[in-house]
């Protein structure tokens, strides 16, 4: 894309006033998580007062029931929990593009092992596998990125098919072939540029998808260990009901912020699809 | 066999699976049915025909894009149809096709710039600066600014978006260019100034073109010979002048009759009109057009030779038994 074409697609975003706004949040959490090392008062892991204070001028956020300043908690579980987001939907996104794109571009029994294979994955009981998984791997940050980039592609794989069957019907692609340009030139440079931006829309959702699966997997004790803190694991203090009903500064921002994300990451992504089809004039 | 042809096609037919009729189904549809054409180095020459009667796919055949269920396909004295892909490759940039839809037919994401130059630059045509100057000489050549090239298709309007399609066609060197309805899709105004620079860039660059139209006035502007498709068969082919002044088969009697008119004084022309639907098909054996012409008699349910030649007009065919006879 060059230059002019990216700005028409910033333009185009902007004209969704609460996904710019949504932008301008993901941009503070991201810059907080980013910085936790240099703005956080406090060791995440260890003991820095006296536990379970309420929040105070010394602790933003309180302390949870070890003494540890929950502010500072916080913010490495944001870094925590983008990183595995980040990673689980590269890995995803690069599995289902390749996939989608072999299956679409072949045809044939390639196309019908990788989709039946896909269905099967699709299929699949979620949670369930995921925490075989977690239960056969050692859990932590490498192993829930790895099974969540591994379960979350189905979406990406069809999606990607689907647009390269539609794609290759278009005489742009036909006139490729009728000039004589080789097979994988058209798949790169004619099918594959124009699957981008769907692909990208899709990745924001699978991105929002992977952070609450973090949560809920670390939630369940399988995910991210502690003392290393996440969005889910802190949750997880947060279990009893006392705690939910007296003590909310344990468990309401960790909250918030995957409501957040969470949300953020989807309006952005939906501006997103309006604002990289070039197609969508002023 | 003989290399006199640009582009032969002998016997040619292609059926297609009906869809639906399930997976072990093997009811097919014949798009083509056993089409032989010859046609030379230089000459325009039109396919016309109503939607559906297969011109299209006669195109696609040609081009390479369908293979022929049955049949041969000759180019340049070299038979295209079984060749092995790698050799077809090479052998493409001969060529090329402009379709219908010129909006489908840019990649939406690439300005005219690269569209063009692309495959230029691979096939070694023009490289490197060289392809810049090319394409702006193809920009000129179909009528279009410099500053095209840095836009991208959705900018452009329809007739623009063709005429780059007719660029990049030209951009190879191709000795055939075939033009699946080029105009059909365009304002009426915009056609003309189309159709005015097809037939100006054939003579300039001695090509050879297939041009194929429902619009019967646009495709005798254009050609010099022409034949006329009714469900798969050519019915009737001559030079432009001859199928249009003289028409020998019914259905394209009732094909030119079917033309508006826009002359007052010609107005009590007598229409032959033919009868039922496209869908009315014939009883095995027997003239494709049986079940709705005008003229057709007990014998025309037996009729199994093809395209005749008319007496005393060269070059002019026909498939109509009556039609041989009146001449």
């Amino acid at each position: 894309m060059n230059h002019s074409n990216g700005r028409s697609a910033w333009q185009r975003f902007r004209r969704h006033h609460v996904a710019t706004v949504c932008l301008g949040i993901l941009a503070i959490l991201l810059l907080m998580a980013l910085l936790a090392p240099v703005i956080a008062p406090y060791s995440p892991t260890k003991p820095a007062g006296t536990f379970s204070q309420p929040p105070s001028r010394e602790h933003w956020l309180g302390t949870d029931k070890i003494g540890r300043d929950m502010y500072s908690r916080v913010l490495y579980a944001m870094r925590v929990s983008l990183t595995v987001g980040f990673w689980a939907t590269i890995i995803s996104t690069a599995i289902g593009v390749a996939l989608g794109l072999l299956s679409g571009w072949f045809g044939g029994w390639v196309d019908r092992t990788i989709m039946s294979f896909t269905d099967m994955v699709m299929s699949f009981p979620y949670i369930l596998l995921v925490l075989v998984a977690a239960a056969i791997f050692e859990p932590g940050m490498t192993s829930i990125v790895l099974i969540l980039g591994f379960v979350d592609w189905p979406g990406v794989a069809r999606l990607v098919r689907g647009n390269v069957l539609s794609l290759r019907e278009t005489n742009f692609v036909k006139s490729g072939v009728t000039a004589g340009m080789p097979g994988a030139w058209i798949l790169f440079s004619e099918i594959l540029p124009n699957t981008i931006a769907p692909v990208l829309v899709y990745a924001t959702s699978v991105f929002a998808l992977s952070i609450l699966d973090e949560a809920a997997l670390s939630f369940l004790g399988m995910g991210i260990q502690p003392p290393t803190p996440s969005l889910g694991n802190i949750l997880n203090g947060a279990e009893s009901l006392s705690v939910l009903t007296g003590k909310p500064w344990l468990w309401v921002p960790a909250g918030t912020v995957i409501i957040l994300l969470v949300v953020c990451i989807n309006f952005v992504g939906d501006a997103l699809r309006d604002a990289l089809d070039p197609r969508n004039l002023q | 066999m003989n290399g006199e042809w640009m582009i032969e096609t002998r016997s040619v037919s292609k059926r297609f699976r009906v869809a639906g009729g399930g997976a072990l189904s093997n009811k097919t549809f014949e798009a083509v049915g056993g089409i032989s054409l010859q046609i030379a180095r230089g000459e325009t020459f039109g396919i016309v025909g109503e939607s559906g009667c297969g011109k299209s796919t006669v195109a696609r055949l040609i081009m390479g894009i369908e293979k022929p269920t049955t049949g041969e396909i000759w180019f340049n004295g070299q038979r295209v149809d079984d060749m092995r892909p790698a050799a077809l490759r090479k052998l493409r940039p001969k060529f090329q096709m402009v379709f219908q839809d010129s909006a489908s037919s840019l990649n939406p994401r690439k300005t005219i710039m690269d569209i063009i130059a692309q495959p230029m630059r691979y096939h070694g045509v023009a490289r490197g600066g060289e392809a810049k100057r090319r394409v702006s000489e193809l920009l000129d050549m179909v009528g279009l600014s410099q500053g095209m090239a840095q836009r991208y298709p959705h900018e452009l309007s329809g007739g623009q978006r063709q005429r780059v399609c007719i660029a990049k066609a030209l951009s190879l060197e191709p000795e055939l260019v075939v033009l699946d309805e080029p105009v059909s899709a365009l304002d009426v105004s915009i056609q003309a100034q189309i159709l005015n620079l097809i037939r100006e860039l054939q003579a300039r660059l001695n090509l050879t073109c297939i041009f194929i139209g429902h619009g019967l006035g646009a495709v005798h502007y254009v050609s010099h010979r022409i034949a006329v498709m009714y469900l798969g068969r050519i019915v009737e082919t001559g030079t432009s002048d001859q199928v249009f002044e003289h028409p020998a088969h019914p259905y394209t009697k009732a094909l030119l009759d079917a033309a508006p008119i826009p002359d007052d004084r010609q107005r009590g022309r007598r229409r032959s009109a033919l009868t039922g639907e496209v869908s009315e098909v014939a009883p095995t054996g027997a003239c494709c057009l049986y079940p709705r012409c005008p003229i057709a008699r007990e014998e025309c349910l037996a009729f199994t030779d093809g395209l005749k030649p008319l007496a005393g007009e060269a070059g002019h065919c026909a498939a109509c038994a009556r039609a041989w006879e009146e001449r």
